[in-house]
């Protein structure tokens, strides 16, 4: 309904006001950087160190950044680590998730206590170090790869809602001859996208954020990551280096804050350009992981309560009454008609799929049965 | 003046056997070099194979302490500061430096009483002390056009540094009819008194002392609240930049270098360079500042800059390389030709000297024992960016104590600037003969930077000055003034 009021308009005005506020200072920050990174030494120091748009813009830093071949070997090498290491992550972690979904597998408890062991206690700094050491692995691509390919966090959100599927799902699936291969790669992963989306983004963002293993783990600076480079770029120490640091750049005509700035631009912008194209995924999937994963993983902490066939929810989202805003647009017009005419939750129809067979249906599978 | 070492002093490595070496240093770039011709270098002169790191030093803080924990050390380490050493050899992995430093006749000359001592814990050596990169040569500058405009000399005692400082702030030196224009700021990021500290040497040791046979420190003897008291003065009455203490080192430049500020801390030749930059090349921009001798208080105290004489850091070695007589042998020949004056200083130092990259730098050796290194802007180093993390190299043995430099305008201004503020007066340095518990140090250090910028801006009063040192003593103050006073072997007070 909507309404006119004064009243309504008013509270409409301050939402509005409220949103731009918190958008303008998620955008301030990167247009400050952006403006700083055009700036001339001396126009720097003429406007007190606060540009947002500069009178003289200069390329210059953008220059010395990209006139370096460390800065592109280095992103050649963040790129790869980006791509194969959340590939890797993906795939270990849906096939980890799939078989603990498996409630018949033997010594499952034990499993998944030694993963949520891992969740709440890291191996540190150490220990990691000395396995790292001693599989060989330092001054090597994989050390950065290695130590962080499965996420067990994912693995038991993904594992969750692997359960959560309908019986009747993977029971037709099972019918129609489906093997764990085909019921995985066709039928699981394809339901559980959002999520495994949503988790490859954030290792994907890990990775191309992470400066420390190879500080840790590589003497080969050929190896050293895109993070790593700007890092060590927009640091400067200040014991040996501050003054020394200062001598030789000082004869420069941009500042040593225009080259941080520019660094941070090339360090944020292929993921800005990766994540609008994620954004959909990453909201649903956390939204679906976060709901479902908690509150199962706090069912594991209190005991490892089994999940209850009645209080199975089904794999797509419902609209939530408390958080309207939150819940994704309803995939099928069963999803969003009114709970009275709801068929029971332990076994909800899954949604309508443009191009599926009736038999993937478990209630055309029962149809069937009942005639035969 | 130290002279080069002869070759034969090494006769004891007879270069025959090839070992792998792992090297660790603070360095400054830190970056990937795509082709390393300075441990090219290095490797064949020594038939060594060389692992080389430079990170930061907090980096290499955590770096070189999970290598030692997990067993994997790295053969050699040079350490700008001495807390992480400690901590190494109290849990039994470093080498007694003694072991190592009689192969080193170079560095032996540099490794003096003091220098030695700074080193010594509970009799062993930790580490092998080094020079420092830079010399003693950061001192107040002030602006002398401004004096000259005002009327004034330079200010030699509080008073008239206080005079300096109302004439700065009230009667607009740069002419531009601004009320823009102060005595200065600490360029400290609100964490410390940076530029400002160096004050506090007007009233007393700024550190550490001993004081008619008893240990003192600034907190104890009221050089701390003095020099509170005078930031106070400064502050209420508006003499200081608006943001005097939240502003940082680099943003500070819109002002010292832009004609706002009326004195800074420098050093002799940066200041110069920065300022002659800064006005675009003017020549004339290179006498905007000159160097000011250390002042003195009201009451005819201070008149010294604070206690000179520091070492650069020290050379810490796996316990792991006395198992190879050979290894630590070869080590010790290394490093040690790379210690000024030595045949491997030039190599190493700014990107690669002349026996790497003929033709693009100049070394001469002065008769005074001075030298003048000038690298040109087509050298490798500075032409490609790729290439600056070759200066890292530099970490291990190079120091600007006996460089000077003889480029005009500002290679000249800034050396004499240098050779000035290096023969000024300062306290002495008993900080060298203390080894003092680092988290309490650190705890402390915390403690003042939480509280005394309270003071200055009136949170609190100085009538509460004694219970604050009392707060201060509880804090962990009373257990360094134990600890001090039983290394200096002094009565406490």
């Amino acid at each position: 309904m909507k309404s006119n009021s004064a009243g309504e308009r008013a509270y409409q005005i301050v939402i509005h006001l409220i949103v731009l506020l918190v958008a303008a200072s998620a955008v301030f920050p990167l247009l400050y950087v952006i403006g700083m990174s055009l700036t001339t030494k001396s126009e720097m120091i003429a406007r007190d160190y606060f540009v947002i748009v500069p009178h003289a813009p200069t390329l210059e830093a953008y220059k010395r950044i990209m006139s370096s071949s460390v800065i592109w070997h280095s992103f050649v090498v963040s790129v790869l680590r980006s791509t194969v290491g959340p590939l890797l992550t993906l795939t270990l972690t849906a096939i980890g998730a799939y078989v603990l979904a498996q409630r018949t597998l033997p010594g499952r408890g034990i499993f998944l206590f030694f993963i949520l062991a891992t969740i709440l206690f890291n191996g540190g700094l150490i220990p990691t170090y000395l396995v790292v050491e001693q599989t060989g692995l330092i001054d090597s691509f994989w050390s950065m790869i290695l130590p962080i390919m499965v996420d067990s966090f994912g693995l038991l959100v993904i594992k969750i809602f692997i359960e959560n599927l309908p019986d009747g799902l993977t029971e037709s699936a099972r019918i129609d001859g489906a093997g764990d291969w085909s019921m995985l790669w066709r039928i699981v992963l394809p339901l559980a996208a959002p999520a495994l989306a949503a988790i490859g983004l954030f290792n994907l963002v890990a990775h191309w954020n992470s400066w420390f293993d190879a500080l840790l783990y590589l003497n080969d600076k050929s190896l050293y990551p895109l993070q790593m480079v700007l890092k060590n770029m927009l640091t400067i120490d200040s014991v040996s280096g501050d003054s020394m640091n200062a001598m030789l750049k000082t004869s420069q005509s941009i500042s040593t804050e225009t080259l941080k700035m520019a660094a941070v631009v090339v360090g944020i912008i292929p993921v800005l350009c990766v994540y609008p194209f994620l954004q959909k995924h990453f909201a649903k999937g956390m939204y679906m992981g976060s709901v479902k994963g908690l509150r199962h993983l706090l069912l594991l902490s209190k005991g490892g309560i089994p999940v209850k066939k009645e209080n199975v929810t089904p794999p797509w989202p419902r609209p939530s009454p408390l958080v309207p805003c939150l819940a994704p647009a309803p995939a099928t017009e069963t999803a969003t008609r009114p709970s009275k005419h709801r068929r029971p939750a332990a076994r909800p129809p899954p949604p309508a799929q443009p191009g599926k067979r009736a038999s993937s249906r478990p209630g055309a599978m029962r149809e069937r049965r009942s005639r035969s | 003046m130290p002279k080069a070492v002869d070759s034969a002093s090494y006769a004891y490595d007879d270069l025959g056997k090839k070992y792998d070496l792992d090297i660790m240093v603070a360095g400054a770039f830190n970056q990937p070099v795509p082709e390393d011709k300075i441990k090219t270098y290095l490797e064949q002169q020594f038939n060594v194979s060389l692992t080389f790191s430079s990170m930061n030093g907090e980096d290499l803080k955590n770096a070189v302490t999970v290598r030692y924990a997990s067993g994997d050390e790295p053969d050699l380490v040079m350490f700008p500061f001495k807390d992480v050493a400690l901590s190494l050899y109290n849990s039994g992995q470093l080498l007694d430096a003694r072991e190592m430093l009689p192969y080193m006749p170079q560095t032996m000359q540099y490794v003096t009483k003091d220098y030695a001592n700074w080193a010594t814990v509970d009799g062993n050596m930790i580490g092998i002390p080094r020079y420092p990169v830079f010399p003693d040569n950061w001192s107040y500058f002030i602006r002398q056009d401004w004096l000259q405009k005002l009327g004034m000399s330079a200010p030699t005692n509080e008073d008239e540094l206080y005079a300096y400082a109302k004439a700065v702030v009230g009667k607009d030196p740069d002419g531009d009819g601004k009320a823009d224009t102060w005595l200065m700021a600490t360029a400290g990021g609100g964490n410390s008194w940076s530029m400002m500290d160096s004050l506090k040497t007007m009233y007393g040791h700024p550190s550490w002392n001993v004081a008619d046979g008893k240990i003192n420190h600034p907190m104890l003897d009221g050089t701390t609240k003095r020099f509170l008291q005078f930031a106070k003065k400064l502050y209420d009455e508006k003499l200081l930049a608006p943001d005097w203490y939240t502003i940082g080192w680099e943003p500070f430049k819109a002002y010292s270098l832009n004609d706002q500020i009326g004195m800074v801390w420098y050093p002799g030749w940066n200041i110069v360079d920065e300022q002659y930059n800064a006005k675009k090349k003017d020549p004339e921009a290179v006498k905007l500042w000159e160097p000011l001798q250390p002042l003195k208080s009201s009451d005819g105290k201070g008149g010294m800059y604070g206690p000179g004489g520091n070492p650069g850091g020290l050379f810490i070695v796996s316990k792991k390389v006395a198992n190879d007589p050979g290894k630590l042998k070869r080590i010790a020949h290394l490093i040690d030709t790379l210690i000024y004056p030595n045949v491997n200083y030039w190599a190493a130092s700014q990107g690669g000297g002349p026996e790497i990259f003929p033709g693009e730098s100049r070394v001469q050796m002065n008769e005074d024992g001075t030298n003048v290194f000038f690298i040109k802007d087509t050298h490798i180093q500075k032409a490609k960016p790729e290439y600056q993390s070759l200066a890292d190299w530099q970490f291990l043995g190079y120091t600007l104590i006996w460089q000077v430099y003889d480029d005009e305008p500002v290679g000249v201004a800034g050396s004499k600037f240098n050779q000035q503020i290096v023969a000024m007066p300062r306290y002495k340095n008993y900080d060298m003969y203390l080894t003092l518990d680092g988290p309490t140090v650190t705890k402390l250090n915390d403690f003042q930077n939480k509280n005394e910028i309270s003071f200055v801006l009136g949170k609190k009063s100085f009538d509460d000055w004694d219970k604050y040192v009392e707060d201060w003593k509880k804090a962990g103050g009373q257990k360094l003034i134990d600890s001090a006073a039983e290394q200096l072997k002094v009565e406490k007070q």
